[in-house]
């Protein structure tokens, strides 16, 4: 019998530190194949994430239809989360980099 | 204390590959000290050349001389137990295996600390490292870190001998007179995937690693025919339109330099 709910280490499964794009593509994709209809991502050990993970992550996550769950978050990881959410409610104005005045040299 | 420029680090790569390309004679005699932004271009140009015949001549001081062969030569070391410096990492095709690559400069770097932390030197790493797999198309790609205690400031530099950021975005449809013109605008968000939230990577940290709010450091971007190097002080920040000339790269380089040791910052200061 499949249980409801499966639980898994993002940390064991992945890396503490979560950085590319095509990694957080797995993670959906194994996500997907599992037979549970829920899934609950433990976060306790991961200690850095980012904005490309973060973002490729919640992309693919709102494409599968499976309950999803972050557990045990920690504050940064969360704020990374935060960051990619907002920038996808709005079109942020980017601080941009001044390069106006900047000598140019032309080899 | 002023961290130096790393413009100069290239040109010494420049030259070499100059004097090898026209001579057959890679001639490191007169190196005496080697940063990551020349040894890294160095290497791929080394890689790209295999077939072609250079004569070797080593740098005279053989501390430096052994440095570059181990690092030219065998850049997957086991060498955790000089924790001062990463041997030159070249990137796998197959990400899968990068994590572990990552995680090892992670580690090597104390996790960052002295580095602006943990969260901003992970974010350096991973998303130059992440720009380079998603945008460049590489054949050969590295990432290096070292830190220098005594010169008081850590050089990362990531290389990949692939389409350049100006290829990328033209590739993705837009248009530009100049390279450098691309590059400029790579900086300040565009990019080659239609995703209006993509585009960050290298402007986030090209602001978090210069701004005095953050690491307060220099940056250097090379690639195809254009540079950059930027600072805080404006009189640090160059554009260079490099054409035809010697400087040119088939490929990206993008180094930083941080002072050390930097207090631990928020990325999220810059993130938008």
């Amino acid at each position: 019998m499949i249980s409801r709910s499966k639980t898994i280490n993002v940390a064991q499964v992945l890396s503490a530190n979560l950085a590319l794009r095509e990694t957080a593509t797995r993670l959906v994709q194994y996500i997907e194949g599992l037979p549970n209809p829920e899934v609950v991502l433990d976060f306790s050990d991961v200690k850095t994430i980012s904005r490309s993970f973060a973002h490729e992550y919640s992309t693919r996550k709102r494409d599968i239809h499976k309950q999803i769950r972050e557990a045990n978050v920690s504050a940064d990881v969360a704020k990374m989360f935060a960051v990619v959410e907002e920038a996808r409610a709005k079109r942020p104005s980017h601080t941009r980099i001044d390069f106006e005045g900047i000598p140019v040299i032309n080899l | 204390m002023m961290i130096p420029s790393m413009w100069p680090e290239y040109g010494r790569f420049v030259n070499l590959r100059h004097i090898a390309r026209t001579t057959g004679r890679l001639d490191m005699g007169g190196v005496n000290w080697i940063y990551p932004t020349t040894l890294l271009p160095l290497t791929g140009f080394l890689v790209a050349s295999r077939g072609e015949t250079y004569t070797y001549v080593p740098p005279s001081d053989t501390d430096v001389a052994d440095y570059i062969k181990l690092m030219i030569e065998n850049p997957f070391p086991d060498r955790l137990n000089r924790k001062s410096y990463v041997p030159n990492h070249f990137l796998p095709r197959n990400q899968s295996d990068t994590d572990a690559i990552l995680d090892r400069i992670m580690k090597l770097q104390n996790d960052g600390r002295g580095i602006g932390g943990e969260t901003a030197f992970a974010y350096l790493i991973d998303e130059l490292t992440t720009n380079i797999y998603e945008h460049s198309e590489f054949k050969n790609a590295m990432v290096m870190a070292q830190r220098y205690e005594k010169k008081r400031f850590v050089e990362v530099s990531f290389y990949d001998d692939g389409i350049t950021i100006p290829g990328s975005l033209r590739r993705a449809g837009f248009m530009y007179s100049t390279d450098l013109d691309a590059i400029k605008d790579a900086v300040n968000g565009k990019s080659s995937k239609e995703e209006y939230e993509r585009g960050y990577g290298l402007g986030t940290n090209v602001r978090m690693c210069t701004d005095i709010e953050g690491l307060g450091g220099k940056v250097l971007v090379v690639s195809g025919r254009g540079a950059f190097e930027y600072a805080r002080e404006k009189s640090e920040q160059r554009l260079y339109n490099l054409g035809e000339s010697p400087y040119s790269l088939n490929g990206t380089l993008i180094s930083v330099r941080i002072p050390y040791p930097s207090k631990e910052i928020s990325v999220y200061d810059f993130t938008e």
